[in-house]
């Protein structure tokens, strides 16, 4: 597995790779015709690993769990899930629950689980909600549940490693890009070209569908005093690449957002 | 788990209604704190010859009940399936019906295929969903008279379809805010006897679209001005909550989700309405 250290201007990047000290990322990109083009759109998880619990974040989508299954099981290396989090109840985040619950048969639903209920009635006496604040002990490391700025389901929430800098943030921060294989794998920095804002379009008219109709200005400087507030190396976002540049590619993400408004 | 039956109402000819009516809770994102009262789940069959339209297939909590009733109202029809949304009170049960309807058809209008989100039994192997755009009508699979229309306030992809027949709007997400105030009121309105305020629509409507709060609504209100000054529906059938059955009460519920949505006075609309056939 390759990890983010060790790939400076990579040609070719495959996942799952790890992206830093025991956290793992995952994906299942989709092909999506865009016009004329044909474009990969990340869908993806993330495995956090301390030294007494592991917890993973999203589940990617149930197309690939036949994949995924094997993924996870290597990373882990032995260890088992002992958390599961879903950022928010749609498939591409919550997909894979129910194989999930089945192969790792102690493992627990950490999230804001309102609706759950109806969704995995079955699994209800493995659900635990958490709340913004809260925080998840995982050892030599915590992950602790933070408010969900950028949105589409108000049930959403995401998570902050303070020890490793590391955020992860559901649908916030999405991009394409062309499919060329092996560029799934590629962090922000590592793409043969860097991220504009056009290229974060697709996402937000699809999954942030209400930034036509929004000036996102208070959003986005919402999101810049929570970098400020809590140092961020690492951005995890469910829907683009690992971004290792995270205030470069904020201020993309802002004019993204800003782009979607003006085309209205 | 659920194991209440299905309530089967009939909505016009060839349309039925399955319904499973659940305690309000809070526990439910999209319903406002405090809610009373019972929620209705609807997935909704539309019968044409020797085909059956199912629009949407609920949570997994109905998913038996589901299935039961499929069984006995579809027979040996051909099973096409439209997904309005990609969310879990949409393809909730996707998967499951997939596994006992072998030959159904996928259809939707969204971009993402909703068979990759679901999971079923090893040994269906599920034909592959057919994507249509935005505007189309589903002729091809045998309902000629029903026309996909994107909503015009959505979160992802969503589409309403109109079957022109029956003159039904369903609308998934939207005019979802109706509940029965007891366990035995019908699913479906006539009515506008205690029928919610603007106010009250708006807070509900707020609980899932939560931008809504400081959206500018002038595109939305043309995209919503577009839809029903094309469309002129006898009955809005969402997804949860119930149906609002007959022209007068529909018109009502529409100038009250105006009101509601774009802060008009009420009244206004019917003022324009009354304008612009004046005029």
């Amino acid at each position: 597995m390759q990890s983010v250290e060790s790939a400076a201007r990579p040609t070719k990047v495959s996942l799952p790779r790890k992206v830093a000290s025991g956290t793992f990322w995952f994906s299942t990109c989709l092909e999506v015709q865009d016009g004329g083009r044909v474009l990969h759109s990340h869908n993806s998880c993330f495995l956090v690993v301390g030294s007494k619990a592991a917890v993973l974040i999203d589940t990617a989508m149930p197309f690939g769990w036949p994949r995924l299954r094997e993924e996870f099981a290597e990373a882990l290396g032995g260890r088992k899930i002992d958390y599961l989090f879903p950022t928010h109840p749609e498939s591409p985040h919550m997909g894979n629950l129910a194989p999930l619950l089945v192969q790792y048969p102690e493992a627990v639903i950490v999230g804001d689980l309102r609706n759950y209920h109806l969704y995995h009635p079955e699994a209800l006496h493995r659900c635990r909600d958490v709340a913004v604040g809260d925080v998840l002990d995982l050892g030599d490391r915590t992950l602790k549940f933070v408010p969900a700025i950028v949105h589409d389901l108000p049930n959403s929430l995401w998570a902050y490693d303070e020890k490793n800098r590391i955020l992860f943030v559901s649908d916030a921060y999405p991009y394409t890009h062309d499919h060329e294989d092996g560029q799934c794998g590629m962090t922000s920095e590592e793409l043969p070209a860097p991220i504009r804002p056009e290229d974060t379009a697709t996402v937000i008219s699809r999954a942030l569908a209400w930034a036509r109709h929004l000036d996102a200005g208070d959003i986005v400087e919402r999101l810049w005093r929570f970098l400020d507030e809590n140092p961020v190396d690492i951005v995890c976002p469910a829907h683009g690449g690992v971004i290792t540049n995270p205030r470069e590619i904020t201020a993309v993400f802002e004019r993204g957002l800003a782009n979607a408004r003006r085309r209205a | 788990m659920s194991k209440k039956e299905s309530q089967v109402s009939r909505l016009a000819d060839d349309i039925l209604m399955l319904s499973h009516l659940e305690p309000a809770s809070d526990r439910v994102s999209w319903l406002a704190p405090g809610a009373r009262g019972f929620e209705p789940y609807n997935e909704y069959l539309i019968r044409h010859g020797d085909k059956t339209l199912l629009l949407d297939t609920g949570v997994a909590l109905h998913g038996e009940q589901l299935i039961a009733s499929l069984k006995e109202l579809v027979g040996s029809r051909e099973l096409i399936i439209f997904i309005t949304r990609i969310e879990l009170d949409c393809i909730g049960n996707l998967g499951r019906v997939l596994d006992h309807f072998r030959d159904a058809q996928v259809v939707t209008a969204n971009v993402v295929p909703p068979i990759g989100l679901v999971h079923v039994s090893a040994g269906t192997t599920p034909r592959t969903a057919i994507h249509i755009p935005m505007g189309s009508t589903l002729e091809r699979f045998g309902f000629g008279d029903i026309t996909i229309n994107e909503a015009p306030i959505r979160m992802l992809g969503t589409s309403w379809p109109w079957h022109a027949t029956s003159r039904t709007l369903f609308t998934t997400d939207f005019f979802c805010n109706d509940l029965c105030p007891t366990a035995d009121t019908p699913a479906v309105r006539h009515d506008a006897e205690g029928r919610d305020s603007p106010q009250d629509i708006r807070r509900r409507l707020l609980r899932k679209f939560d931008w809504l709060e400081n959206a500018d609504t002038t595109v939305l209100e043309e995209l919503w001005r577009a839809l029903f000054d094309r469309i002129d529906p006898l009955a809005l059938a969402p997804t949860q909550g119930r149906v609002q059955s007959g022209k007068d009460l529909v018109c009502q519920v529409i100038e009250d989700y105006e009101v509601a949505i774009f802060r008009r006075a009420e009244g206004e609309h019917a003022r324009q309405r009354v304008n612009t056939e004046a005029g």
